[in-house]
């Protein structure tokens, strides 16, 4: 019965301060939105760049004075390293004819020896740990004394390792902007419904309510507003979801719970806005 | 039984009540006459607790001001039925659901809610104004309805904090009545008023107060 009539009451709270019952659902959704599609952008980060460059290699120059077998024995080194999907010798022929290929002219035309040096290609596969430590792998290869230089493709890489922390503090701080945004609107939006209802509450206090009792009804409010601004937040971004789904096949989706977490978020900003608002206006 | 033992409530003004001593038996009837500003609603206030006694204590029934907790506060209001010369209805509401709220505040059932209504507004006269809204009534009619309201969970005592201070004399007198056929039905009733001339009529013991103080 006290239940009934509290929920009775909250959704009539609803009428009692429309515009700023709207305002705050869409302010919830709105930033539970954004949330959303960072997380979307966050997460596809890396294979966003792997559609634009694919291979993420390193090209190790061999010196001139190691034998073949001394080749072969860093060729079966680098196959066993963690992360390394594929090893290619280029030979200093090999490397002469890729010159010609790349300028159009024969080394031997202009020198008499082949100066280009062997090398071994090293692809990584695409564990992103792996790639993250693919600098150190580097300047630990350029001690060696049978390696002349190794070098890195990786530009690319650099600017996805970039944009990753850029994308993650972009993240945490548009997290914290909604989490702050949304309990400060419900809170407020709370506290206009609390100053619409005072005569209300007044009379609930003379006639012996419980502080629980006259409570209630707003803190379902603020339960409610979350529920609506998360509940559509999780419909849209499902939504758009479905159309990035279609249109490019390759990207990461979203978990099914993700959608459950938008919607419990915007319940829990609305039960703590409401129980901020009551603890601190009523 | 209802104890007021040295009480005193102090405002920042310096306004309040001092050392006021009185009681109200079961089913008495009793008047707290004295001018504006004498410190009349104030005593209703500390009876119910929205003033708290700097010294003395109140006893309501079971609960004592000095040994009740705050969340008790609403447990002691339900003993108690309360009515206030600008009615404070709740203009949101029809008749009916003004009477009805004291009882969903506390939890009754809904069968019940309705018979207690019923009878309360039949004891005011106004059962034909149950679907009527606040603002569609005289003031008479309204405190007639914030009478139901006060009587309606059967309360230990009837507080009447200037009930005719908005109406014209014959309804004054009707409110009136209506309080005193309550209070023969066993309800104690403790009305303030400044209206000497008017509660003289009536059957009841006079407690005069004066700048704060019981004379």
């Amino acid at each position: 019965m006290t239940l009934f009539y509290s929920i009775k009451e909250a959704i009539s709270g609803f009428s009692k301060a429309r515009l700023s019952t709207f305002i705050t659902i869409f302010t919830i959704f709105f930033l539970l939105f954004i949330l959303a599609v960072f997380a979307i952008l966050s997460s596809n980060v890396y294979r966003i760049v792997n559609v634009l460059n694919a291979n993420y290699d390193m090209q190790v120059y061999l010196s001139n004075t190691l034998t073949d077998a001394e080749i072969e024995s860093l060729n079966r080194e680098f196959r066993q390293m963690p992360g390394v999907k594929e090893v290619r010798f280029i030979s200093k022929e090999a490397a002469a004819s890729e010159f010609k290929q790349v300028f159009g002219e024969d080394i031997f035309d202009a020198l008499e020896e082949n100066p280009l040096p062997a090398s071994l290609v090293i692809l990584m596969n695409e564990d992103t740990k792996v790639k993250l430590n693919l600098e150190k792998i580097a300047k630990d290869l350029q001690k060696r004394p049978e390696i002349d230089e190794v070098v890195l493709h990786q530009d690319a890489f650099n600017a996805l390792v970039k944009f990753s922390r850029i994308s993650r503090i972009v993240l945490y701080t548009i997290f914290v902007i909604v989490l702050a945004g949304s309990l400060f609107m419900i809170s407020n939006t709370i506290r206009l419904i609390i100053l619409a209802r005072r005569p209300i509450i007044d009379t609930m206090q003379l006639v012996g309510a419980t502080d629980a009792f006259i409570r209630r009804p707003f803190i379902i409010e603020g339960v409610l507003q979350g529920f609506l601004g998360g509940g559509a937040a999780a419909f849209l971004v499902y939504l758009l979801m479905q159309l990035v789904a279609l249109q490019w096949p390759g990207l990461i989706l979203l978990p099914n719970y993700f959608y459950a977490m938008l919607l419990l978020a915007g319940v829990l900003f609305g039960l703590v806005g409401s129980l901020f608002a009551v603890k601190r206006f009523l | 039984m209802l104890e007021l033992h040295n009480v005193t409530i102090t405002y920042p003004t310096g306004d309040g009540i001092r050392k006021c001593s009185f009681q109200v038996a079961p089913g008495e009837m009793v008047f707290l006459v004295g001018p504006s500003g004498a410190g009349k609603s104030t005593v209703l206030k500390g009876i119910y607790l929205d003033e708290w006694p700097a010294e003395g204590h109140i006893v309501v029934s079971e609960f004592n001001s000095l040994f009740i907790a705050k969340r008790e506060i609403p447990y002691l209001r339900r003993r108690l039925g309360v009515i206030f010369q600008d009615f404070k209805l709740l203009n949101d509401r029809d008749v009916f659901r003004n009477v009805a709220f004291v009882l969903e505040v506390v939890g009754r059932r809904n069968k019940e809610i309705k018979r207690r209504v019923l009878r309360a507004l039949a004891d005011v006269g106004l059962s034909h104004k149950s679907r009527k809204y606040p603002q569609e009534l005289s003031g008479g009619e309204q405190q007639r309805i914030a009478i139901a309201r006060a009587i309606v969970n059967e309360p230990y005592i009837l507080l009447a904090d200037e009930p005719t201070g908005n109406l014209d004399p014959v309804t004054s007198r009707e409110i009136m009545d209506v309080l005193v056929r309550i209070n023969l039905r066993g309800t104690s009733l403790l009305v303030a008023t400044h209206n000497y001339e008017m509660v003289k009529n009536y059957n009841g013991r006079i407690i005069r107060i004066e700048n704060g103080e019981i004379i």
